[in-house]
């Protein structure tokens, strides 16, 4: 390698390290309070360590202090089902969605995409007593389906857009092609353009999965048994009126997102990678 | 370049349809059905206090076979799962909540009469207060006394081995590195003793407002006194107050029973009722906040739950809660062998606490009072006269959120309604041309790809949606809004009669929200795009380390980072004022000063949205095609010209979406605003969205209010979406 | 059914096809008959419609009006997979996230053929193309004229009914094309299928075709076989658009003299070729192709004298730009031996064999012989 290209990929990783430090200084507050046995210190101090490191405030957030370890497991499943079904379930129904739009000349199709993005548009402030109305009539209160149902409808839109324009970026003659090959369309975006279009399924399936992860408003709203709620249900019951358990509070926030980064770790290669290159001419 | 092997695609069919297996399986096979005649009890409570309810339910369903089955619930989404539970009967049987929210439950019928739980009988054997707030002006009962609560003097008996007998002696006990004394100076619930040792009082009768006069400017000229002389710390929360006197930083602090019970074994402490205050002309009481047990409506034709109830606030029962806290209870106070010291003092504190005002304007003074209080403390000097303006200012913003008697005739409403309608069904009908029935016919088939979202999206988006919209219509608290017009409406557009441009006025908080969203989604998108570029550098080593750790903030639940970032941006503990301290410049007092405040916020929300922007980016880049970027590069394109001509171009498809989308929640992200900044100084940061939760949820619950704001918020994006489309279009 | 039996049957059809995009009339009353087994090429200028004729056979464009028949069915409204055709597309369009040997097996796959089959086809059609090496290999990892072969493979191993090729050899070096440009037509041959295949390339076109189709503006200006659209073009627009170098014109004028009919240019007068009959005195517009004129000898005698402005000497044969000295200022090549020697500034004794000219009318532009 040249001298240029050393000082080239130098000032790179110096750049992502600061971005690094940037991302992870506030983290390392978070950890030092879960580590902490007395929260966090009060010196104003510079670099965050738990000064008297334990893992208690881990054993109260996983509730294996107070022997309720199974039901947090329970409710750990809870949360991973119900965000893996989201995921899931809003890429499945956004995605025909996002093909039609991309695809597909229809009547209503501009007014469609602008109601959809009005959607976005209108704060939910007052919406969450008419939710909660909707899905007791719908029978779906304190059951997983029903959290799953209201998340992925939320998530939609922003996944119906993600996934139009990534649809749009795909060469059209790779349907048509398959087309021919004998498939239907719905077969060839089964086939064809899903795959190729992965990275951003990926994206769009990891947004939503987020989003019914770390949601607590409306799991705590619709969930009225201990063993139906989710991880931030839970974590969020250490906040009270006056005062919060901060350590483990903290503590559980980490725990929470150690599955999420693992999946972020593993996929990335798949969430990532080109894949239309090489398909049409060139 | 790698060679990439062959792959087997059905592994991960098979991987992506096992997981949609198992979740379909966890999502379907849901809780086992609950027991048929179980009685349900709810609750906010945490730590000991939870567990002694748990214990309590257990044993009830030990002794009776009764079914009892008990749920804590977040305390942030209590009061509203309750009401939307209740009303539609899916909720508890009995619950748990404070006095003061006894008469709002009543109004809205969410409430079964006690009497069975708590007869006349009974009235004795509990707390004289208690007994008085279950019951209405007729005597009877609405729900049954549980526990008080309330603050006391905690005193670490090392560093104040001789208890204060007033609270000048324990202001002057000074130590080196130590405060005298910590509390959450900015707390209106816990200056609330000061304004009574002055003679004054939170709410007036007639739902007057408090706050002003001899007496609150006494109070706070003393409080403000305490933080300036380093007495007290400056601008704790209770958290930090909890640290301090953890951590021997504090020798005494004011707080409730829940910081004794998370004390370390072996802490030397003692909890007495706050000293008199002698340069006041009465004792300094706290405020006492009742718990009740409270019944709902289906149990009326329930006599177990009432013996429940009953049961659980007995003699007996209250024995085992009294480890947790301040039962309601007379009787087992009078047993030394079951009640722990600390509680016997917290007991006394309380039987010297005023009630708090169960009137709903009462909620509504949190906020005026703690910004005056803020005010104070942050002025640059603090005279009589300067201390009354702010209090005036206060006064004003609690009579300006008062809710008003706007009420309207619905004819009008309706005949506009009406009208809408006619409109546009003409305007439909307009359309509709023949050659528009042949298209819809001819779209039949792109219609069945979009019918499962429309549908969705439509029943669980647009419909809870326009309901909140026809709220802002009406006026009042939820359970008897009034038809108003357009009366919200005309109120806030006319910022209530006040300046126009005042704090909190809807145009002056609607630039704030505007500089809000554009600061953010500019750094959000230059360092998302920034990373992004350097990250899909091909020869870039440790890519898939440098990503992962770069979502953490993603990752990481927003609510205790945000948190995490308000404590960095303290004034006297926090980090960046240490970084500060340490490079030499002088510390900032972030959230006294708007552009501080604001800053902070921003930082905040940057750093929890930049790895969003990030990650949609890097899946954005690999649809640029890398022959085309070769191909610059042979036509001698410069690094930034290869980005600006290319690269650039190639992303806006996907980043528009994502970029327009990100304002639009920018611009209604409400929670950064509220953890961190709080909307200090002075509502200054407030943006709209903040600005209806406040409606919504402290401002006498006026949710016809909060919905208005929320329906102009979204007229003036759906107004810059189409006028930004035009410009688009005039453009080229 | 075996290659044989579908000999007999008329394959393809396409009646009164239109087509129109919003307002744009892209084809208008196209009508096609492609017996079966036969090889019909679309030749035109690029945007005349190629592209979209063949996709509105294939079933990925409806059309505006008209039908599609194939094997004496109406197959307009059928969607793709229901045609049994193969399609080769201008871009390829290879699935990117599969293998070639996946690419190759797609379209069987989705047919449910049994394994084994289509483990025999694959083999056979990589065999044939030369992709025994390449095929586990993705898409993105392969040369342009390899992505070329796969695309072919594809269609080969389904062994339709039809093939379509949407100009699949513009990606190629010359001799690679030319050599891929036989062994589609030995392919063809081989499987017996009826081949529709778009170019704009006129060697690919004279030399494929069983018939060739020239469109203009969205309609078939003529059709017929190679050779008779090269003899015998119905207008202007397909004697200008086949040959190379282009045929040379010259104004002339119809005169009826003594020794019958005969037309003037610039004083000289040629002869008419006996085919064109009796006709009027008129103006016309008199097309000479490079090879019909030479150098003038005892053979040919010379007609006029061309003024030398460029010469193109490639080897085998020589072209020589002038213009004809009193014949108007048109640029003129002739086709000489490659033994003449001849540079910028000479003057050249020009021959022409008068029964190969080809008369048009100057306004209509159509051939004086052209069936009204
Ligand atoms: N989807 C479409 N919408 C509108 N116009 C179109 C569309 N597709 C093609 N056209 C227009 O129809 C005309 C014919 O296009 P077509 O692709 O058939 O041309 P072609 O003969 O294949 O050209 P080439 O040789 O360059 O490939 C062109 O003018 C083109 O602009
Ligand atoms: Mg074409």
């Amino acid at each position: 390698m040249s001298v240029r290209a050393n000082v080239k990929a130098l000032v790179v990783h110096t750049l992502l390290g600061a971005a690094v430090i940037y991302a992870l200084y506030p983290v390392l507050w978070v950890v030092t309070i879960a580590f902490s046995r007395d929260g966090l210190g009060t010196d104003g101090f510079v670099f965050p360590w738990p000064r008297d490191p334990s893992f208690m405030n881990f054993a109260i957030a996983t509730g294996i202090s107070t022997g309720k370890g199974a039901l947090f497991l329970r409710q750990f499943v809870n949360s991973l089902a119900v965000a893996s079904a989201t995921a899931l379930m809003s890429v499945a129904v956004a995605a025909p969605a996002a093909y039609a739009l991309a695809r597909l000349p229809f009547v209503g199709k501009r007014t469609g995409l602008r109601a959809l993005m009005l959607t976005q548009m209108f704060p939910t402030v007052a919406s969450a007593v008419p939710l909660y109305f909707l899905l007791s009539q719908l029978h779906l209160l304190d059951r997983r389906a029903g959290l799953v149902i209201a998340y992925s409808a939320s998530a939609l839109p922003f996944a119906i857009f993600q996934l139009k324009a990534a649809f749009e970026a795909i060469p059209v003659e790779l349907e048509e092609a398959a087309m021919v090959d004998g498939a239907t369309r719905f077969g060839a975006l089964v086939r064809v353009v899903l795959p190729a279009a992965r990275p951003a399924l990926a994206v769009t399936a990891l947004f939503a999965f987020m989003s019914a992860w770390n949601e607590f408003v409306l799991a705590a709203t619709l969930m009225s048994r201990e063993e139906a709620f989710t991880l931030p249900v839970v974590l969020q019951r250490f906040v009270g009126e006056h005062a919060a358990a901060w350590g483990p509070f903290a503590a559980g926030s980490l725990l929470v997102s150690i599955p999420v980064m693992a999946v972020f770790y593993i996929a990335q290669k798949q969430l990532l990678s080109g894949l239309t290159a090489g398909s049409v001419k060139g | 370049m790698k060679a990439q092997k062959p792959r087997a695609p059905w592994k991960a069919w098979f991987l992506a349809f096992s997981l949609l297996l198992a979740a379909v399986g966890l999502v379907a096979s849901d809780c086992k059905a609950p027991a048929a005649n179980r009685i349900v009890l709810w609750h906010a409570y945490r730590g000991a206090e939870e567990e002694a309810i748990a214990q309590l339910g257990a044993r009830y369903q030990a002794e009776t076979g009764t079914a009892v089955e008990v749920l804590a619930v977040p305390f942030l989404a209590y009061a509203s799962k309750l009401s939307s539970a209740i009303a539609r009967d899916q909720g508890p049987d009995v619950f748990i909540d404070a006095h003061e929210r006894l008469s709002s439950y009543r109004e809205e019928g969410l409430l079964a009469r006690a009497e069975a739980a708590f007869p006349k009988y009974d009235i004795d054997r509990y707390d004289s207060i208690a007994s008085t707030v279950a019951r209405d002006e007729d005597g009877a009962a609405w729900g049954v006394p549980f526990a008080l609560k309330g603050v006391a003097l905690i005193v670490n008996t090392e560093l104040m081995p001789e208890l204060p007998a007033s609270v000048e002696q324990l202001v002057k006990a000074r130590n080196d590195g130590v405060f005298p004394l910590a509390y959450e100076s900015e707390s209106a619930y816990v200056h609330a003793p000061w304004l009574h040792a002055f003679g004054g009082a939170m709410l007036g009768p007639n739902d007057a407002y408090g706050f002003t006069g001899e007496s609150a400017r006494r109070s706070v000229a003393f409080a403000r006194g305490l933080v300036s002389s380093g007495v007290v710390p400056n601008g704790a929360d209770g958290a930090l107050v909890k640290q301090l006197f953890e951590s021997r930083k504090a020798a005494a602090i004011i707080a409730g029973p829940g910081v004794v019970s998370e004390l370390p074994p072996h802490f030397p402490y003692q909890v007495v009722p706050l000293p008199p205050l002698r340069a006041a002309p009465s004792r300094p009481d706290p405020f006492l906040t009742v718990e009740l047990l409270l019944l709902t409506p289906r149990t009326a034709s329930r006599p177990e739950v009432s013996a429940f109830a009953r049961w659980l606030a007995s003699d007996e029962a209250a024995k085992l809660r009294v480890r947790a806290q301040v039962v309601a209870n007379n009787q087992p106070w009078h047993d030394d062998t079951v009640v722990p010291v600390a509680m016997r003092a917290f007991h006394e504190a309380a039987l010297r606490s005023r009630p708090m005002s169960t009137r709903a304007a009462m909620r509504a003074t949190w906020e005026p009072v703690e910004q005056a209080i803020r005010g104070v403390m942050r002025a640059a000097a603090a005279d009589d006269a300067a201390i009354d303006a702010i209090l005036a200012e206060s006064r004003r913003r609690f009579e300006s959120a008062r809710p008003r008697a706007v009420s309207a005739s619905p004819t009008r409403g309706l005949v506009a309604l009406g009208l809408g309608l006619l409109l546009t069904a003409i305007a439909l009908y307009r359309r509709a041309k023949p050659r528009f029935w042949s298209g819809v016919r001819a779209s039949a088939g792109a219609y069945a790809y979009v019918v499962y979202a429309t549908i969705a999206v439509f029943v669980l988006v647009v419909l809870p949606l326009v309901a909140g919209a026809v709220m802002s219509f009406f006026a009042g608290p939820r359970h008897q809004m009034t038809y108003a017009g357009l009366g919200n409406y005309v109120d806030i557009l006319t910022a209530r009669g006040g300046p126009l441009f005042g704090y909190g006025s809807f145009y002056r908080t609607l630039l704030v929200t505007v500089a809000w969203t554009i600061a953010n989604v500019a750094l959000h998108v230059t360092i998302g795009l920034g990373l992004a570029l350097l990250l899909s550098r091909p020869l870039l080593r440790a890519k898939g380390v440098y990503r992962t750790l770069l979502i953490v903030p993603w990752a990481v639940p927003s609510y205790v980072t945000a948190l995490a970032y308000k404590g960095m941006f303290h004034q006297q503990f926090g980090a960046v004022n240490a970084i500060l301290r340490k490079v030499g410049a002088e510390p900032v007092a972030w959230f006294s000063h708007f552009s501080t405040a604001f800053a902070a916020n921003v930082a905040t929300n940057v750093w929890l949205g930049f790895p969003f922007m990030m990650v949609v980016i890097l899946g954005a880049l690999t649809n640029v095609p890398k022959d085309v970027l070769e191909a610059a590069d042979i036509d001698g394109a410069t690094p930034w010209q290869r980005f600006s001509r290319i690269t650039f171009p190639l992303l806006l498809p996907q980043l528009v979406p994502a970029v327009v989308l990100g304002a639009v929640w920018t611009f209604n992200m409400f929670n950064v605003v509220f953890l961190v900044s709080g909307g200090e100084p002075d509502n200054q940061t407030d943006i709209l969205v903040s600005e209806a939760y406040r409606w919504a949820f402290t401002r006498h619950a006026q949710y016809g209010y909060a919905a208005a704001y929320a329906v102009l918020i979204f007229g003036i994006l759906w107004l810059t979406s189409r006028l930004s489309r035009r410009w688009q279009a005039e453009s080229t | 059914m075996t290659p044989s039996t579908r000999r007999e049957v008329p394959c393809c059809e396409v009646r009164d096809l239109s087509k129109a995009f919003d307002q744009t009339t892209v084809l208008s009353n196209v009508s096609l008959s492609m017996k079966s087994g036969s090889f019909t090429v679309l030749v035109g200028a690029s945007g005349c419609g190629k592209s979209t004729l063949l996709r509105t056979v294939a079933g990925l464009e409806p059309p505006t009006s008209g039908s599609i028949w194939m094997g004496g069915r109406d197959v307009t409204a059928l969607s793709p997979k229901d045609r049994d055709i193969a399609m080769v597309f201008q871009s390829y369009a290879l699935y990117p996230h599969l293998s070639v040997r996946e690419n190759l097996a797609f379209g069987l796959r989705l047919r449910r053929t049994p394994e084994a089959e289509i483990v025999a086809r694959v083999s056979e059609a990589s065999a044939m193309l030369g992709l025994d090496a390449l095929l586990d290999r993705l898409p993105r990892q392969l040369s342009g004229g390899q992505r070329q072969r796969v695309a072919m493979g594809r269609a080969i191993v389904r062994r339709p009914h039809m093939f379509l090729f949407d100009e699949p050899l513009s990606n190629l070096d010359a001799a690679l094309r030319a050599e891929v440009r036989v062994e589609i037509r030995r392919l063809h041959d081989r499987m017996g299928g009826t081949t529709l295949y778009v170019t704009h390339d006129q060697v690919e076109a004279m030399t494929l075709a069983d018939t060739l189709c020239l469109l203009r503006g969205g309609a078939v200006e003529q059709m017929g076989a190679p050779l008779a659209l090269f003899d015998r073009p119905v207008s202007r627009f397909v004697a200008e658009f086949l040959g190379s170098p282009k045929i040379n014109w010259l104004d002339g004028q119809v005169k009826h003299s003594s020794s019958g009919l005969h037309i003037a240019i610039g004083g000289k007068a040629l002869k008419v070729p006996d085919r064109y009959g009796q006709l009027a005195e008129q103006p016309v517009l008199v097309g000479l192709r490079p090879h019909h004129l030479t150098t003038a000898s005892d053979d040919v005698p010379q007609f006029a004298t061309m003024n030398v402005t460029f010469c193109e000497a490639l080897g085998f044969e020589t072209y020589v730009h002038g213009t004809l000295s009193g014949m108007g200022d048109r640029t003129v090549v002739v086709r000489v031996e490659p033994s003449h020697r001849v540079t910028r500034g000479d003057t050249l004794p020009i021959g022409i064999r008068p029964e190969h000219t080809l008369l048009f009318d100057p306004r209509s532009e159509r051939a004086l012989d052209a069936p009204t």
